[in-house]
């Protein structure tokens, strides 16, 4: 029987503590003795064949320990496809590629080392307009591209610059569009940006004596980051270990391996000696990852009563250099390309497209911020040219229990519904009916907008989870785990559900900092899956552990194991409460009556794989159940525009989403909160700008602005739905990154009800709404 | 060129001998081992690495340790007394106003140096200290509301006091 | 991290002149140094020696007295303008403009010399100074001079002073009448921004209204074509006429931040909204009197 202790309790964060007083140490924090500091030598061209390196100047100035280049570490790496290396080899494929590392004793000699690298370049048209990339006879940014060793799940098209290529196939799409009655056809655009936590990249690497190579870093993923290395290294995995202290934000942009390989050749040459590389907020801008740009093509058809009847839609991504986890993004941004809506007839093509530009890869909302800034304004859009209002023409098409999505598969009970409900609710809704007209002498207007996502974890299907609970003789608990803090307050919910599972204190849950020679594996802390994969996890060795100690209480108490309870890390006899020890009496084992000792520490452990989840048709992206499991948001937003100078200010925002249960209100929220504001800042600021040979304009935050307190709506409402998920704790489901996928989209719907413009390409900035309005008005006046 | 400093920080007398171009951040960073404030940019802009000289919140990356000699530094770590946090810390536990915490230690110095000038602050001078420190992670509004709390609790408490 | 160079305190003017020279092109005044480190940080500015001025007498702080000139210390930070209850009371527009500069810890470094003396287009507290026509007291080789701040700057990062020099005060002259300024900056952000556009407006009670633009030209700018188009007449008209000459003298370019275009909108829009509200304010004065 679960106990409830502490479900939907906003108990205070575990990490809350360390943090506030400055005691945590992030990646860039640690230091050891004779320490050597790392400065990476960066293309600058974006495209480029490296005719000669010499870095005799550099190896020659004293304090300089290592110096490396491509040649040194030739092996290709990537999560799903391997087409990258640490250091450009022959090639740079963008401006900021890193072509030479050097160690020195000192981060200053190690920068004027890198100075004094002399490498000549032989300049190659750069492949920068995602429509040129495309065409055929395109110049290829990987011409090997058909020589990669790539996943199951992914179909690059040889002699392309496309490094996958992601198909639905779903009904009779011609059908579909001959059955209705309007079909609306749109372009949108989303350009590059960046995730740009506060903490930038850092990591050290120790090559030892023993060829055991450890890697200290700001990681998503130890697990994954020891995988890809061993693979690249050809090591066994018991010769690599990834520590990961806490992580100062991650964004997906600390997921897989990025910056960290440089390291290895340099610690390889380096033998014993630590290294350590902190990334300026520069590289930090342009070479870690950042999300891709996109342009689509959307084409849905209707009935005059509202009713989807087939949509078309088309992603261009403009994925970068190396495509190696990016193929992931274009690939969950195509299963998931019906949104929240039930459409009979689809046909989507998903292009993931090489270009000379940074390396694209994860960033919260993994493809669905993209696909839904299209699909949530484009059912507005649509709702106008019916005369419907738009909150309306979603009731008509919403996924209900036994609909479909885009990969055909029947779902059961969606939670949308409810989401999109009080979502308008919460903000008022009014009926809107057509574009928002500025009357003459009309300084601010204000309206609202509304916009849903649905979103499931990106992830292969046989992403595994696990934990090991270990009691302390003192009463604390300690809970193994391999899913990393990354702000999102993981430790917290799943210290949360480990004491509710086993009946100890919350306060005695110690969660343990990831060691992949010790931890408990976890695959990525991504997809926002923790709650959901690794919670079942914990319970799992929660349980386990607490059988244990019910059979060693049993014994010490001489009743039968159905007798004994555990609350509140008090294990007593059910039938006779008087009769009560403290839990630690058995962390250990039990000593008996007789002064025998029966059974031995308690260790318990759990593992989570989500069953069931098959591979999608190649050919139509059909499957009965392509991933472990949708969640459903809906966000509605009230906006003041300036007219004058076209400056919106987000006023109210209400985000709703189906979390299934709620097991912290007060993290739940928090991770809302965020991210909504994350999502203002994505949608009114942010963007990364190229010039024309590919250089990154604005890798500062001088230049590219993210939202400050100053920028933050007055007033924030947040509200839950709790359809439980049959699989996840509790009935839990992630939302970690659902909550900044429909923020832009419900503002861009408000901008429309404000003042009848639209504008397709983020972000909204006031100049382009400025431009956006005189258009409209000169219209008007024609 | 080297230079001989002194000053004080978190109620301590440094002494030490410091290149020119060290920053302040790094002197405390690297010499001191106080590694609350972090550096997000290097550049002024994140405010990570907020820490008060003589009271004041300053980016401790735009400022050379040999500027801040014969000052008076305060760092996160000289906070709170003992096992006792900071009000200001103790109100950002209280309300969940952090998520990652890398903005955390500069946030809460500006948030100290507000209060020590203006007890009672109001929610824009509230965000006008604190909106040097991006945060990436928190939205802000549980930060302000954390502030608040603690400009209200002095509050009550000099009421309490005055009676 | 900054790369290696020397750092030295000018105690006096002469020291500070006699270091300035001595180090030659390889030297660079230090003030906040929030102009300077972010640009040795980001390796587009490699001075081998810095001389701090912070310390030499009366560059901070500031003198002020009624019917006196306001003198204000060039190495004063920007938050002592901003907190001054004089300057807040007699001089409001340079407590805004002071305001509207980066964040409160930038603030607390950045010096309203660094500001004109870093001469961006953009310099926030420099289209105030213009509308207040303020004075720049320096000190150099051949001694103290005084100039005009109308003269003070020749072009992006550009500005009159000479090898060695350094400005040492900055003077506004003392209030003859009743004035009334606004400060309009538009940025991306609503918070630590640089300006697409700015605009100063002051109205005094004299009857003139003055106007200066920033990052919309070379240097900033003052509009005296559009403010005499005030002189006479106040109505919607000529506030709508004085715009759009402002527009029209404004010489912006495209950048990362705005393009021209926009620029030249913002400019004119925000060049009426700032009288109409300096017109609004000073009028306000003379009720309350
Ligand atoms: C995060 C951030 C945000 C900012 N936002 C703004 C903004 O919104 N608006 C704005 O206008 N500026 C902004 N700035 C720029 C900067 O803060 C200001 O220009 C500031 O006033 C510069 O003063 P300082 O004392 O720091 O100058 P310093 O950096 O010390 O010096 C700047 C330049 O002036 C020279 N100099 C300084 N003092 C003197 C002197 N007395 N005599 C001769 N030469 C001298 C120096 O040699 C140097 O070339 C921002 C900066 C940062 C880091
Ligand atoms: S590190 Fe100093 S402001 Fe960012
Ligand atoms: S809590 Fe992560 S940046 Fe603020």
């Amino acid at each position: 029987m679960a106990r409830e202790d502490y479900l939907g309790v906003g108990v205070i964060r575990n990490d809350a503590a360390e943090k506030v007083t400055g005691a945590a140490r992030y990646a860039g924090d640690l230091k050891f003795a004779g320490m050597l500091y790392a400065k990476l030598l960066r293309s600058k061209h974006a495209h480029a064949r490296i005719v000669r390196i010499d870095t005799r100047k550099a190896q020659d100035l004293p304090g300089v320990k290592a110096v490396v280049t491509g040649k040194d570490f030739p092996n290709r790496m990537g999560l799903y496809l391997k087409d990258r290396t640490p250091y450009a080899v022959d090639k740079v494929r963008y401006y900021g590629e890193a072509v030479a590392g050097v160690a020195a004793e000192s981060l200053e000699i190690a920068e004027e080392a890198a100075r004094l690298i002399e490498v000549e370049y032989e300049e190659l048209p750069p492949v920068l307009d995602l429509r040129e990339a495309i065409k055929p006879g395109a110049c290829l940014v990987h011409p090997d591209l058909d020589t990669y060793e790539i996943g199951a799940a992914f179909f690059p098209i040889p002699n392309t610059n496309i490094s996958n290529h992601f198909r639905v196939r779903k009904g009779d799409i011609e059908k579909g569009f001959a059955e209705a009655d309007l079909v609306f056809e749109r372009e949108y655009y989303v350009p590059h940006i960046q995730h740009s936590p506060i903490e930038p990249h850092a990591a050290i690497a120790l090559y030892d004596r023993n060829d055991k190579l450890t890697i200290w870093a700001s990681s998503q993923s130890p697990f994954a980051m020891r995988n890809i290395l061993s693979h690249s290294l050809g090591f066994p995995m018991n010769k690599v270990r990834v520590i990961g202290p806490y992580v100062g934000g991650g964004f997906g942009g600390k997921a897989g391996l990025n910056v960290e390989a440089t390291l290895v050749p340099l610690a390889m040459k380096c033998r014993n000696v630590p290294i350590r590389l902190v990334c300026t907020r520069e590289e930090e801008f342009r070479d870690t990852f950042v999300r891709q740009g996109m342009l689509c093509r959307l084409k849905t058809g209707v009935k005059h009563d509202g009713r989807f009847t087939a949509q078309e839609f088309e992603m261009y991504w403009d994925a970068g250099a190396y495509t190696e986890y990016g193929v992931n993004v274009t690939r969950a941004a195509g299963y998931s390309s019906s949104g929240v809506y039930d459409i009979p007839n689809m046909k989507t093509d998903s292009y993931c497209v090489y270009t000379n530009k940074p390396v694209g890869g994860p960033l919260r909302g993994f493809g669905h911020s993209e696909n839904h800034w299209a699909m949530e304004q484009h059912i507005d859009q649509i709702a106008h040219e019916l005369g419907i209002d738009p909150v309306q023409l979603r009731r008509i098409n919403l996924q209900r229990d036994g609909s479909t999505n885009a990969t055909g598969q029947v779902l059961r009970n969606p939670g949308i519904e409810q989401c999109l409900e009080r979502a308008a609710e919460l903000i008022g809704w009014q009926e809107v009916s057509g574009p928002g007209v500025i009357g003459p002498g009309v300084k601010k207007v204000r309206a609202k907008g509304i916009a849903c996502m649905t979103k499931a974890p990106a992830m292969p299907n046989d992403a595994a989870s696990s934990a090991i609970v270990k009691l302390n003789d003192d009463g604390t608990v300690y809970l193994s785990i391999g899913a990393q803090e990354l702000g999102q307050g993981s430790f917290t919910v799943l210290a949360q559900i480990l004491a509710n599972e086993l009946g100890v204190r919350y306060e005695d849950v110690r969660v343990q900092p990831i060691d992949t020679d010790y931890s408990a594996y976890e695959w990525q802390t991504v997809a926002s899956r923790i709650t959901y994969s690794c919670g079942r996890a914990v319970i799992a060795a929660a349980k386990d552990a607490r059988h244990q100690v019910l059979e060693h209480a049993a014994r010490y108490f001489g009743v039968p194991v159905e007798d004994i309870d555990i609350a509140e890390s008090k294990v007593f006899v059910k039938s006779d409460p008087e009769r009560c020890v403290h839990i630690s009496t058995f962390s250990l084992g039990v000593t008996l009556p007789d002064f025998s000792g029966y059974g031995g520490p308690v260790v318990g452990r759990g593992t989570f794989i989500p069953e069931g989840i098959t591979a999608m048709n190649p050919e139509t992206g059909q499957s009965e159940k392509p991933v472990a499991n949708w969640t459903y948001g809906a966000q509605a937003v009230e906006i003041e525009l300036d007219v004058e100078t076209g400056k919106i200010d987000v006023l109210k925002v209400a985000a709703v989403y189906d979390a299934g249960r709620v097991i912290n209100p007060v993290t739940a929220a928090t991770q809302v909160e965020g991210g909504v504001v994350q999502g203002i800042s994505i949608g009114l600021l942010e963007e990364m700008k190229f010039s024309e040979q590919g250089k990154l304009l604005n890798p500062s935050y001088v230049d590219y602005k993210i939202s400050t307190a100053a920028d933050i709506p007055d007033e924030l409402l947040v509200d839950f739905v709790e359809v439980p998920q049959e699989d996840g704790p509790y009935g839990a489901r992630g939302i970690g990154e659902h909550v900044m996928v429909p923020t832009p989209p419900a503002i861009a719907n408000a901008l429309y009800h404000a003042a009848g413009i639209r504008v397709r390409t983020l972000p909204m900035t006031s100049e382009k709404v400025y431009w956006a309005l005189k258009e409209r008005v000169s219209a008007s006046l024609r | 060129m080297l230079h001989t400093i002194k000053m004080t920080v978190n109620g301590e007398l440094v002494k030490a001998e410091v290149f020119s171009q060290m920053r302040l951040l790094d002197f405390l960073r690297e010499e001191l081992d106080l590694i609350g404030a972090k550096e997000g940019c290097g550049k002024g802009e994140c405010g990570a690495c907020t820490v008060l000289v003589d009271g004041e919140p300053v980016n401790s990356c735009l400022m050379l340790a040999v500027e801040a000699d014969g000052k008076e530094v305060l760092t996160v770590e000289g906070l709170g007394e003992g096992d006792r946090l900071d009000a200001i810390q103790q109100s950002i536990v209280d309300n969940s106003a952090l998520q990652c915490g890398y903005c955390t230690p500069g946030i809460v110095m500006s948030a100290k140096g507000l209060l020590l000038r203006n007890t009672n602050p109001t929610r824009d001078e509230v965000v006008e200290a604190i909106s040097g420190n991006l945060c990436r992670c928190t939205g802000y509004a549980r930060v302000i509301d954390a502030i608040m709390q603690v400009s209200a609790s002095s509050d009550s408490q000099d009421e309490g006091s005055e009676r | 991290m900054l790369l290696p160079f020397d750092y030295v305190r000018a105690r006096t003017k002469e020291d500070a002149v006699n270091l300035a020279i001595e180090a030659g092109p390889n030297g660079s005044f230090l003030a906040g140094g929030t102009d300077l480190f972010v640009r040795m940080y980001d390796r587009q500015h490699k001075p081998k020696i810095l001389i701090d001025v912070k310390e030499i007498e009366g560059i901070e702080g500031i003198e002020c007295q009624n019917g006196e000139d306001l003198s204000i210390g060039a190495a004063s930070p920007l938050n002592m303008l901003v907190r001054n209850k004089f300057i807040r009371s007699e001089y409001g527009l340079l407590a805004q403009a002071a305001h509207s500069v980066g964040s409160l810890q930038v603030r607390n470094r950045a010096s309203i010399g660094g500001n004109i003396c870093n001469a961006s287009p953009a310099a926030d507290t420099a289209p105030t100074l213009l509308v207040y026509e303020a004075e720049i007291e320096t000190w150099g080789p051949k001694n103290s001079r005084l100039i005009s701040i109308g003269e003070f700057f020749t072009g992006p990062g550009k500005t009159v002073l000479e090898q060695g020099e350094f400005v040492h005060k900055i003077r506004i002259p003392k209030k003859d009448t009743e004035s009334y300024g606004v400060y309009l900056k538009l940025g991306r952000t609503n918070s630590v921004d640089l300006s697409i556009v700015s605009v100063a407006c002051l109205a005094l009670a004299s009857g003139e209204v003055r106007i200066a633009l920033g990052a919309v030209a070379s240097t900033p700018i003052r509009v005296r074509k559009a403010e005499s188009v005030l002189l006479n007449s106040k109505d919607e008209e000529a506030i709508a006429r004085a715009a759009s000459l402002a527009r029209e003298m404004a010489v912006p370019i495209t950048d990362i931040r705005a393009g021209e275009e926009y620029r030249l909108e913002m400019t004119e829009v925000m060049t009426g909204n700032a009288i109409r509200q300096a017109l609004a304010g000073l009028a306000a004065i003379g009720e309350v009197k």
